[in-house]
């Protein structure tokens, strides 16, 4: 992740953000049915709507920003490392 | 005991000694077509076996019909609960990471586009899937079981896969060793164990410590049934990581046979993901999971969605997030699950075989539920440092 260009992220954590905030919503919900008449969260989601997809994205950018390389990338760069030395060794 | 090149050059001249002679003297006597016609209604543990097979036959299953001895049963069950806990992102990772990982060794890619079955991946993912799902069944080692079966007969398909390949010089044994050799056996155990446990952690799916050990287990299970020999067999996790890196970094690179083979899996899956929208989505998910250099091996297409995947992450940690908080969402989840394998699977085999759903017996009887304690979670050992 660390060759990605910054500007191309803004949309996806926007994207992601809102489907997060869509998915603790339903379970929000989810909750809410359970205990049918009981107090619902969604509500007071929806109140902190705004502040809390804000601080959703800083927290999305963070996690976003720690996922690893794919391990067979790492595995890949190797082989294609060693298959050029070989190459050049050959020359 | 540490691998090194040596050691696994030494697997490639290896291939399974009971199964092998089984299909010779089977093709020697000419016995293959009335052994392979015999076997086919024989599908369950405890079923007679069929009249008039061959002695050499029936000596092969009898010698092969119950699991290793060995095997610690609490352990399987903790697998079976990881795998069903985990059902669909296995199944993701088993689709568009294993797969892929077979296709990016080019002799590999090679043995599965000469073997005239395999030609297609659909039929392959089918025998996987449906493999696995029968071995995280309840009773997949009981009377009734499909799953032993399964596996004595896929270890004679191989044997058969290397009897044709030698003879008809269809495979440069003095480069390549045996085909299916024990390295290879090994290799495939490591990209439907660790590797798919790699590409779970990509996906940002959390696991824990006994979760990701018993997976593992299982499959050490799998491949000791499948003829691969446990004295060269990684024993845990870490050695895993050891031969998994090291087999990858021996062998992998580009080749014709893998890209073709990659396009008919992306062909397959778009063919099933309904409508075509989404269709970008899997050569995407293919990308991610494998990383760009492999994936530029395989041919994998680049879309927009290849910047949009990298939510994937976010969005099945939330899920997971709501299937922790809520019962009733877990309980949405899973269905969810079963029904996604059972829709990949029925798609994969045109609705040929129809019973895939995974019992929850235990689940059910004793109020056993895969937890997820957070503070054991399990992260992938780092990359080897013997490459």
């Amino acid at each position: 992740m660390t060759t990605d260009d910054e500007g191309g992220r803004d949309p996806l954590y926007a994207v992601a953000g809102l489907a997060d905030l869509a998915l603790d919503r339903a379970g929000a919900a989810l909750r809410g049915l359970r205990g049918l008449l009981g107090r619902s969260d969604l509500a007071e989601l929806a109140r902190d709507g705004q502040d809390e997809l804000t601080a959703r994205g800083r927290l999305l950018v963070q996690r976003h920003a720690a996922t690893p390389e794919a391990h067979l990338e790492l595995l890949a760069r190797r082989a294609a490392a060693r298959t050029d030395h070989a190459r050049r060794d050959d020359v | 005991m540490p691998y090194t090149p040596e050691s696994m050059d030494a697997l490639r001249l290896v291939g399974d000694e009971l199964a092998d002679a089984t299909v010779e003297t089977l093709f020697e006597r000419g016995e293959v077509g009335k052994f392979n016609t015999l076997m086919r209604s024989f599908t369950q543990v405890g079923q007679d076996l069929p009249e008039g097979l061959p002695e050499v036959a029936h000596e092969y299953l009898r010698a092969t019909s119950a699991p290793p001895d060995w095997v610690d049963w609490d352990e399987m069950e903790k697998a079976r609960l990881f795998f069903l806990h985990n059902n669909v992102h296995i199944s993701t990772a088993l689709s568009f990471a294993s797969m892929p990982a077979c296709y990016v060794v080019p002799h590999v890619a090679r043995l599965l586009s000469a073997t005239h079955s395999l030609d297609y991946p659909s039929r392959r993912m089918a025998e996987t899937g449906q493999f696995t799902v029968y071995l995280m069944r309840p009773d997949a080692f009981e009377a009734g079981s499909r799953f032993i079966p399964a596996a004595q007969k896929v270890r004679l398909l191989h044997a058969s896969i290397r009897h044709h390949l030698a003879r008809e010089d269809r495979w440069d044994t003095a480069r390549l060793g045996v085909p299916i050799c024990q390295e290879d056996m090994i290799g495939g155990q490591m990209m439907f164990s660790i590797q798919v446990l790699d590409a779970l952690h990509r996906l940002g799916i959390p696991m824990t410590v006994d979760g990701a050990q018993s997976y593992y287990y299982a499959w050490r299970v799998v491949g000791a049934m499948l003829g691969i020999d446990l004295a060269h067999a990684p024993a845990d996790l870490d050695a895993a990581r050891e031969f998994s890196d090291l087999y990858m970094t021996r062998h992998m690179g580009p080749s014709e046979e893998g890209a073709r083979l990659t396009r008919q899996l992306i062909d397959l899956y778009e063919q099933v993901v309904p409508g075509t929208l989404l269709d970008p989505l899997v050569p995407a998910l293919i990308r991610y999971l494998i990383g760009d250099t492999a994936a530029d091996w395989l041919d994998v297409p680049r879309s927009a969605w290849d910047t949009a995947v990298r939510a994937a992450p976010v969005l099945l940690g939330a899920l997971e997030r709501l299937e922790d908080s809520s019962p009733l969402a877990a309980r949405l989840l899973d269905r969810l699950g079963e029904l996604t394998t059972a829709f990949e699977l029925s798609s994969l085999t045109r609705g040929r075989v129809m019973q895939y759903a995974i019992p929850e017996h235990l689940k059910d009887e004793y109020g056993v539920k895969a937890t997820k304690p957070a503070t054991d979670r399990w992260t992938p050992p780092p990359l080897s440092l013997r490459i």
